[in-house]
């Protein structure tokens, strides 16, 4: 046994050693050929290598190998029959056995390597890569070269081995090959190459030939006068006019073929962006990147002018405050001002009748100023603390002293409040209470006066609000949720009491506003909230009947604002990344348009919301330090004397449903 | 005015249509609506993926041809209609 499988090896060794030779020597030839097949395909050049293995083992040899691994060869089948398919079986078969010549674990796998015989399937596995190569070989110059010539004569070959009905052929070629071969290999394979070669060579001429022929067409235009010959052709004209009310039938067909029956029009919504859609995005990545938007105010002035206050972000030695000022009609992203503290900022204002301030509560319980104008020194004011944080060369910044007097929490809420010849600032912080500063002199405040709940009890604010045009009465909301109503001049110079407390809420206040549109009918009475029970309510400080609830956020609600044009629409920004626009005339059961910021399964948390002055633009801050600004439709903000009353008719409703709820419930 | 004019001022006046491109077989521009940067660059694609459909329905079935080919993308609609000396096609704005 072992002798007779060293045998074989020895066999298998020499034949190994014969094919290398032919490869060599065909290697040879071919690069003095084809020099400028630098990176042909290796898929390509495999290919090769099969036919040249199939070439050069003539069939005598065939039988000679056969017969050595114990198969007796049948010579019959190559001499008696002509039975193509099994000779070129057998002969297609002796490719992997060639190949896995090179195997050591061949001699003891010599078996099984003969039942391979039925290995049908591995030529029409060559037949195959054999029709793939054919299509690169009309697609690709490159590779059309030279590459493909001795492959497309391997696969005609192969045609017609498949080909019963190309008998006569194949025996023809079969010849050839197999039995022509008293030649010498090389003499064979190089007188085949050549062949090809030529070939391949006329075709590739052709090819370009034809290639360069289109490439001029291109290039030059038809003629004028061309062009007219062409336009007054009737037979062209037919065809053209033909072709002509095909598309004009296609463009008729006004069809939607993209309907969708099954969609949810809930869904729709929320992914339209008909009522919604996002404008710019406001950032920078030395100064707002990894910060929470805390605050965002427009100034009065410059309707453009949005001062949008940063959280501190998490690398050290940057300024742990920082608010950027952008000009929002710009078409690039553009900065104004940006200033600093070293304080974190909680809350941002535009002192409403001196434009060039701009007013920032900090967690310190301080309030910053800064003053954007070149020749602030003229300002006749005395402050305390002069120190000037730098940030346009413009700007310089104050700071108000940490008093007793003062906060000494963080400040959450800053207004300025009043007209022109008899206005206030104030400023809320987080422990409840209240100061009033006269703006042009921040050394003390003008009052500061903490806030008692209805029981007494210092009350932990969060949010505040006046009423437009309003300067003494405001309401509050608190950490437990209740909403504060008080008047600022109260008897008392050290207590604001609460006149009235709505309940409602059950979590955190997160934003409250006063309506902001005036128009026929005065809806100044109202004000709304958002907690993080994820309701949005509706109250008015006229009528406790009249209060509603919506309850369509699937979070944490953490901002709403009115919109300052229509009075019967507001945005509102949940923990989540959604972003609801309400129009309370057309649904109150839920907000007419709805929008997820953030790619797919991204969640941007929405800190704070604001609208622009004239009522087209939302701006939502985030806590990675970008401001989103959306367009907003028309119908938001171009509206009719009629959304008044219809707005007044739906309040009206609303109050009704309510009164009509309470008599049952009693 | 010709015909041939006619017919593509007819067309062109038809809802959303915003650009026209005639082209003979070769692809040399007859006549076309819109801008010749725009013409070019649409020719030389539009061409192609015409090409490459028309051939990839006779390798499908050689006894088939395309007729007409319409493609609906975000923006527009692009309608090609190959015939034996022209193509024309029409750009079509969905919004």
């Amino acid at each position: 046994m072992s002798t007779t499988s060293e045998q074989r090896k020895l066999e298998l060794d020499r034949k190994k050693q014969k094919l290398a030779e032919l490869k060599s020597q065909r290697k040879r030839d071919e690069e003095s050929r084809v020099q400028n097949l630098l990176r042909a395909p290796t898929e390509n050049g495999n290919a090769q290598n099969g036919a040249s293995h199939r070439q050069t083992l003539s069939s005598d040899q065939v039988e000679e190998i056969l017969r050595e691994v114990g198969i007796s060869a049948e010579p019959t089948i190559r001499e008696e029959s002509p039975a193509p398919p099994r000779g070129a079986h057998s002969e297609n078969h002796l490719d992997p056995m060639s190949a896995s010549a090179s195997h050591p674990r061949i001699s003891s796998l010599l078996s099984v390597d003969l039942e391979f015989s039925s290995v049908q399937t591995a030529s029409t596995d060559n037949k195959d890569s054999a029709i793939y190569s054919k299509g690169t070989q009309t697609d690709d110059e490159r590779i059309s070269v030279g590459e493909f010539s001795l492959g497309s004569q391997e696969f005609d070959y192969d045609d017609d081995m498949i080909m019963p009905i190309d008998h006569g052929q194949f025996r023809g070629r079969a010849h050839s090959h197999d039995q022509d071969s008293p030649l010498p290999y090389n003499e064979e394979i190089a007188k085949l190459l050549g062949q090809t070669k030529h070939a391949d060579k006329t075709l590739t001429r052709q090819d370009t030939e034809e290639k360069k022929s289109q490439h001029v067409q291109t290039v030059q235009p038809l003629s004028d006068e061309e062009k007219n010959r062409l336009t007054l052709d009737p037979e062209f004209l037919d065809s053209f006019n033909r072709s002509c009310k095909v598309i004009g039938r296609a463009l008729n067909e006004d069809i939607d073929i993209f309907i969708n029956y099954t969609k949810d029009p809930y869904e729709k919504a929320v992914t339209s962006d008909d009522l919604l859609h996002l404008a710019q995005v406001y950032y920078d990545e030395t100064w707002t990147a990894k910060r929470l938007v805390t605050g965002m105010a427009f100034s009065e002035h410059h309707s453009d002018l949005l001062a949008v206050s940063y959280g501190p972000c998490d690398v050290p030695n940057e300024p742990p405050g920082v608010i950027v000022v952008w000009n929002t009609k710009s078409k690039r992203i553009t900065a104004e001002f940006i200033v600093y503290c070293q304080s974190e900022i909680q809350s941002v204002a535009f002192a409403r009748f001196h434009a060039h301030l701009l007013l920032a509560g900090c967690e310190s319980g301080q309030i910053c100023v800064w003053d954007n104008r070149l020749t602030s020194r003229k300002l006749p004011i005395n402050r305390v603390s002069f120190e000037s944080y730098y940030c346009d060369s413009k700007v310089i910044h104050f700071q108000s002293p940490l008093t007793t007097q003062a906060h000494t929490q963080p400040v959450s809420c800053l207004a300025v409040v009043g007209t022109k010849n008899a206005h206030n600032f104030v400023s809320l912080s987080r422990d409840g209470k209240i100061c009033s500063w006269n703006v042009d002199n921040l050394t003390q405040p003008v009052d500061g006066k903490e806030m008692m709940a209805k029981d007494g009890k210092p009350a932990s604010a969060t949010r505040m609000s006046f009423p437009i045009g309003e300067m003494q009465t405001f309401v509050v909301g608190t950490d437990t949720g209740d909403i504060l109503a008080a008047s600022r001049n109260g008897a008392d110079p050290t207590i604001i009491k609460t006149d009235v407390c709505y309940k409602g809420h059950n979590g955190t206040l997160t934003g409250i506003e006063f309506h902001r549109a005036s128009g026929v009918v005065d809806f100044s009475h109202l004000f709304i909230s958002s907690s993080h029970d994820w309701t949005i309510k509706l109250w008015s400080t006229k009528d406790a009947n009249l209060k509603f609830s919506f309850e369509s956020h699937p979070d944490l609600v953490l901002d709403v604002a009115w919109s300052p044009v229509h009075p019967a629409v507001f945005a509102s920004v949940d923990a989540d990344g959604n972003i609801f626009v309400w129009n309370l005339n057309e649904d109150v059961e839920g907000p007419v348009a709805r929008l997820r910021a953030g790619a797919e399964g991204e969640t941007v948390y929405m800190n704070k919301l604001i609208w622009s002055t004239d009522g087209k633009h939302v701006f939502v801050g985030d806590d990675e330090g970008r401001v989103h600004m959306y367009d907003v439709r028309e119908s938001l903000y171009v509206l009719k004397s009629e959304e008044w009353n219809r707005f007044a008719r739906v309040l009206s409703d609303m109050k009704e449903s309510n009164e009509e709820a309470e008599k049952y419930n009693l | 005015m010709s015909d041939f004019e006619e017919t593509i001022r007819r067309l062109q006046s038809e809802k959303g249509v915003v650009g026209i491109i005639v082209v003979d077989s070769a692809g040399r521009v007859i006549h076309s609506t819109i801008d010749s940067d725009a013409t070019q660059s649409h020719t030389a694609f539009l061409q192609q993926l015409c090409e490459k459909t028309k051939a990839s329905i006779r390798e499908l079935d050689s006894s088939n041809d395309l007729t007409f080919l319409r493609l609906r993308t975000k923006k527009n609609e692009i309608m090609i209609a190959p015939d034996k000396d022209h193509v024309i096609m029409v750009i079509k704005d969905l919004s």
